[in-house]
């Protein structure tokens, strides 16, 4: 590819770079925008493949975007080993792809998010059936060896298995949709709980229970102290207890950590993750970034991490895009906190904010367990912070809000939280107006009548 | 763009907007083949809180910048760009719960429909995904409890 | 105890069509519809069912429709299942029988023997969507004689208080507290925009309707609830009630949990506290002391607004109104049987009173002879169920008519007559939050306009085919209307000839 001369260079094609790309557009309608992206595939939601896997959607049904959404907005996009992005020259405000054509950019935005992290372990390395669950070429290993497994098993007469190192979120989804096709499905995590991000011990006790009806077997405290193998397969797995365990294929998913070498490399400070100004600048003058690679503040615990969760990445994209194409209207990052929705087999998993807040916090907890669900509840300063609801999944994104906008709770009846779900009308008379009557025309008043009669 | 409002100084808890929303995202759209045959599950997308002594129907606000879609890990949830309808494609919907875990209405739901659970939530009764239509709750609606009226902005984000 | 009564109505429910979605369930104030999932069914408790018909309507699959009880009476045309039904039911409380709505026996209906005349070939016909068609009607006292100054186009005589109505139509009292106030509400939007009035009853005048008081005729009753030199000026009219059709002789009864705070504000009476009207005003004994009250709210209203006398049509009616004439009323107002009430003791409203239409014919041609017509507008009341029927009333000697049954049937009453029970599944007669509310004004007065509009119309087509382009021209013209299925007395009284003389 020859040299290019561009206005805003996007860097990853996931879900901060492409929507960062598309509120660039939408604020400047001329501006040449790039997007470079290594995998080879138009933009996808990552966090699918499970479902494909699953056979809960089709690759067809990937695209994050529909097939015309490039050329519709005028959005360039180069993909592929070649388009990789191998240096950044902050100062000359030019990006080396892997083909070692340059780009010129005025702007430019780092969206190359997380990369998975491969845990230290003996005989795990060079393993052709050892992946880890992240990329759509990832899901095509894992869907393969899975077909694999099922067949030999078949023809051997004997189970089918699989072990998944990892009990976070990718890790469980990569168990859930792999229990579909082996027989046993062994998650190890090293915490002493599965989900340990996500949940507090008795949520992961009760989902451990749920999952195991499912033929997924999850071991807390306890990893792989040795993969075993016949050349580039491995076998069986070693555990740190010393038992030993056969497996027809392995799923590394033990964590991901910021995808921001290239921008490090180039200058960047780096903290948990990049470090950026509530415009999302990083301290490369014109280099922004925005995803799962940026330290953000977590406005719950005032904690600074990066937040590697999909809807955190597509408002950082928007806000970034905002202000690298310098609209009017470009509000700042003001922080943001974790919820994670998650579906395993039929439990749903609804969760946001602090979960388990250490004792002496000053949070006040409510928790009900009831059969398969169990809900739980902290708040802190009469103020929502945090929630748990598994398999209780009414009307959670309103929990959500009540977070997100630090809603004082006195006016609330207690039995919205472990009696039953939230709804408007527990708001206040002149609250539920406001929040549901949005745009509404100012010529009616509040019976739907014309003018004051 | 035009949005349903509800006014709950004249909401009498009836719900025929739900049963008006449930037959006409039916198949035969015929009430007695949506409720009788179609299977029991509630398959409306408005809903109607409360009791007689205060009720209050909901859906989606078609928000300006939706969290719902901001969240959407498919790209299945929407906001048209053009009408400002917030609408779910089904077939790619996965059933994931994002948007419902983030909708600070509980105006998204997540329903199994033809073995797959998907989110359901208001799509203006378009004929067309992100194409509005005449919302079949308003029609229903026996005393101007929703109305459906031009609102003033918040069309895009 | 067995109390032996008999459901009056029976719900058939088509179960084919049945959703069991529940809306009859919720729609209804009675507790008549319950939707029982184990039975998969929704079953009927038909005895508390009044026939409201709320949930025929609100049923998304017409599903429902309430038949008669079909129990057979015994074939007696004497001792009717009616009739013993009433028997049961005081044999089991001791008390007077109460029903709403008006008189609902098979007494003659005398507007369905007069039929309308028509132009042909001679004094053509008129259309009124091409020429004028004058409905504008001015009720009160005319000048006895009226000087003009012709260059400058002005009239010259002091004019009395008159009240002007761009339809021959007004709305009857109905109190706040025997309707709700968004049904008051509706009406008084309404007449707003129709350009009549609607009436307050005697209920008082709520803060909120006050806005429409250039469009109220403020009523002035026995139990005076709610008056104060305020309300008198308030209203465009001031109107006496003496009597009222559907209950001539009886006073009214507001039970005191209908008197919530707003109803008890309006009322300037204590919450909870029964509202109990007098039978007869306690200051008035005669034409003499009438004429005291009528003078009194003049004066009170500094003489800018007429007052009227609403009396029932009784016996010698034509007399009573001749009095009311002289002690001083702008306006008479002949209230008929079959006019609606809130609650009246059955006995009553059943047999008390005569036809509306003789009492009208009656009193116009009484007061011609005495030659004090011009003196006084006459307003007639009770049950006008149509533009023909305005038309036939105001070719009989009315200015004007008040009706209040129809708007309220524009509005979703059904005439189940048990306004007294104060569980109006319509919104219409009760102070219940949850019912009043479905009652949305402006629909409601959205519906009253259109009712109004169409009569107007309809009005206007058989004043043009009578070759009239006024309805000063119709205004006692009985010459537009001859009487079939009538005997020679009727005739007389009635002062119309038989069809085909």
């Amino acid at each position: 590819m020859s040299d290019r001369i561009v206005d805003y260079l996007v860097i990853g094609n996931s879900a901060a770079g492409v929507t960062a790309a598309e509120h660039i557009r939408a604020n400047d309608a001329h501006g040449t925008v790039l997007i470079v992206g290594r995998e080879p595939y138009a933009v996808y939601g990552r966090p699918l493949i499970s479902y494909l896997i699953a056979g809960r959607t089709t690759r067809e049904r990937l695209g994050w975007k529909d097939p015309g959404f490039y050329d519709r907005t005028g959005i360039e996009c180069l993909t592929g080993s070649d388009a990789e992005v191998v240096s950044l020259d902050p100062e000359a405000h030019t990006a080396t792809l892997a083909d070692g054509s340059v780009v010129t950019y005025g702007k430019c935005l780092v969206a190359t998010g997380s990369i998975p992290f491969t845990p230290p372990i003996t005989g795990l390395e060079g393993r052709e059936n050892v992946h880890a669950f992240f990329t759509l070429d990832d899901a095509e290993g894992v869907w393969e060896d899975a077909r694999r497994a099922r067949q030999s098993a078949d023809a051997e007469g004997r189970p089918a298995r699989a072990v998944v190192i990892g009990s976070g979120m990718i890790g469980l989804k990569a168990a859930e949709a792999i229990a579909g096709y082996v027989d046993e499905v062994c998650v190890l995590e090293l915490a002493d709980r599965i989900l340990p991000a996500a949940l507090d011990a008795q949520g992961s006790s009760l989902l451990q229970r749920l999952l195991g009806c499912h033929g997924v077997l999850c071991r807390p405290g306890l990893s792989v102290q040795e993969v075993c193998g016949d050349g580039r397969r491995a076998t069986s797995v070693i555990l740190t207890n010393g038992e030993c365990v056969a497996c027809d294929f392995i799923v590394a998913a033990v964590g991901v950590r910021p995808n921001s070498k290239l921008a490090v490399d180039a200058g960047a400070q780096q903290g948990r993750g990049l470090l950026c100004g509530a415009d999302l600048q990083t301290s490369l003058p014109d280099v922004y970034a925005a995803g799962d690679l940026v330290q953000v503040t977590d406005v719950l615990s005032g904690v600074e991490r990066p937040l590697a969760l999909w809807p955190n990445a597509v408002r950082q994209g928007a806000c970034a895009g905002r202000h690298m194409a310098g609209a009017p209207d470009a509000e700042p990052f003001d922080g943001s906190f974790a919820v994670n929705a998650v579906d395993f087999f039929e439990t749903s998993l609804l969760t946001a904010g602090l979960i388990d807040p250490p004792e002496g916090a000053g949070c006040k907890v409510l928790a009900r367990q009831e059969g398969d669900s169990y809900v739980k509840f902290v708040m802190k300063d009469g103020r929502l912070c945090g929630y748990i609801l598994l398999n209780r999944p009414d009307n959670a994104g309103m929990y959500t809000a009540l977070i997100k906008n630090r809603v004082e709770l006195s006016a609330f009846p207690e039995e919205v939280f472990l009696g039953r779900p939230l709804e408007n009308l527990d708001f206040s008379r002149d609250d539920r107006w406001k929040r549901l009557h949005a745009f509404y025309p100012s010529h009616l008043d509040d019976r739907g009548w014309k003018e004051a009669r | 763009m035009k949005r349903i409002y509800a006014l709950e100084r004249w909401c009498i808890d009836c719900k025929r907007c739900e049963v008006a929303c449930r037959v006409f995202h039916s198949k035969s759209r015929d009430a007695v083949r949506a409720y009788r045959v179609e299977g029991d599950g509630p398959k409306g997308r408005i809903w109607v809180e409360g009791t007689r002594a205060a009720s209050l129907a909901l859906n989606c606000r078609h928000c300006a910048d939706p969290a719902c879609v901001q969240g959407c890990i498919s790209g299945a949830m929407q906001k048209h760009p053009a009408t400002g309808v917030v609408a779910v494609d089904q077939q790619r919907c996965v059933g994931c719960r994002t948007c419902a875990s983030l909708c600070p209405f509980g105006a998204v739901r997540i329903e199994e429909v033809a073995g797959r659970e998907v989110a359901i939530k208001c799509d203006l009764c378009g004929e067309r995904l992100g194409e509005a239509g005449n919302p079949s709750c308003v029609a229903a609606c026996p005393n101007r409890a929703l109305i459906y009226v031009e609102s003033e902005g918040g069309s895009h984000e | 105890m067995l109390d032996y009564l008999l459901p009056r109505y029976k719900v058939l429910r088509d179960d084919g069509l049945c959703i069991r979605c529940g809306v009859c369930e919720r729609s209804c104030a009675n507790e008549v519809h319950r939707v029982d999932s184990e039975l998969d069914r929704v079953t009927a408790n038909h005895a508390r069912c009044v026939n409201c018909q709320r949930c025929v309507v609100m049923c998304p699959t017409q599903a429902l429709a309430i038949a008669k009880w079909p129990q057979v009476n015994n074939g007696s045309n004497n001792w009717t299942l009616e009739a013993m039904q009433d028997i049961a039911k005081q044999a089991q409380t001791g008390a007077v029988l109460l029903s709403s709505m008006g008189n609902p026996k098979p007494y003659p209906i005398y507007w369905d023997r007069l039929l309308l005349n028509a132009s042909q070939v001679t004094n053509p016909s008129i259309d009124p969507l091409r020429e004028p068609m004058e409905t504008r009607v001015f009720l009160g006292r005319r000048p006895d004689v009226l000087r003009v100054n012709e260059r400058e186009r002005t009239v010259i005589s002091k004019m009395p208080p008159q009240l002007r109505l761009d339809v021959p139509v007004m709305f009857s009292a109905m109190s706040f507290g025997s309707i709700s106030l968004n049904a008051q509400m509706a009406l008084a939007m309404a007449a707003e925009e129709l350009g009549t009035y609607f009436n307050t009853g005697e209920g008082g005048f709520h803060r909120d309707l006050r806005k429409y008081g250039s469009h109220a005729i403020v009523q002035v009753a026995s139990g005076r609830f709610g008056v104060d030199v305020g309300y008198l000026n308030a209203g465009a009219m001031v109107e006496i009630k003496i009597g009222q059709g559907a209950k001539p002789g009886i006073g009214g009864h507001l039970p005191g949990e209908k008197i919530n705070a707003e109803v008890s504000r309006t009322r300037m009476i204590p919450e909870g506290t029964d509202a109990i009207s007098p039978a007869p005003h306690h200051d008035i004994y005669s034409i003499e002391d009438l004429r005291q009250l009528v003078y009194s709210l003049k004066e009170a209203t500094c003489y800018e607004k007429p007052v009227a006398v609403k009396i029932a049509a009784v016996h010698n009616v034509a007399a009573i109104a001749s009095g009311i004439a002289r002690a001083g009323a702008d306006v008479i107002v002949v209230d008929g049987f079959r006019g609606g009430t809130g609650a009246a003791p059955a006995c009553i409203r059943d047999n008390v009173g005569i036809p509306v239409e003789l009492a009208l014919a009656a009193v116009d041609q009484r007061l011609r002879e005495e030659s004090i017509r011009s003196s006084v507008s006459l307003v007639v009341a009770g049950s006008i169920r149509s533009s023909a029927d305005v038309v036939r009333a105001i070719a009989l000697g009315a200015d004007a008519v008040y009706c209040a049954s129809a708007p309220l049937i524009a509005l979703g009453c059904h005439q189940c007559q048990d306004c007294s029970s104060g569980k109006c599944n319509w919104g219409i007669a009760t102070q219940r939050d949850d019912l009043v509310r479905r009652l949305n004004p402006e629909i409601a007065a959205e519906r009253v306009v259109n009712l109004v509009r169409a009569w107007n119309h309809e009005i206007q087509e058989m004043l043009g085919g009578m070759g009239l382009n006024a309805i000063d021209g119709l205004r006692g013209n009985r010459a537009m209307l001859r009487g079939v299925g009538l005997n020679e007395k009727e005739l007389s009284i009635l002062g119309v000839k038989y069809a085909g003389e």
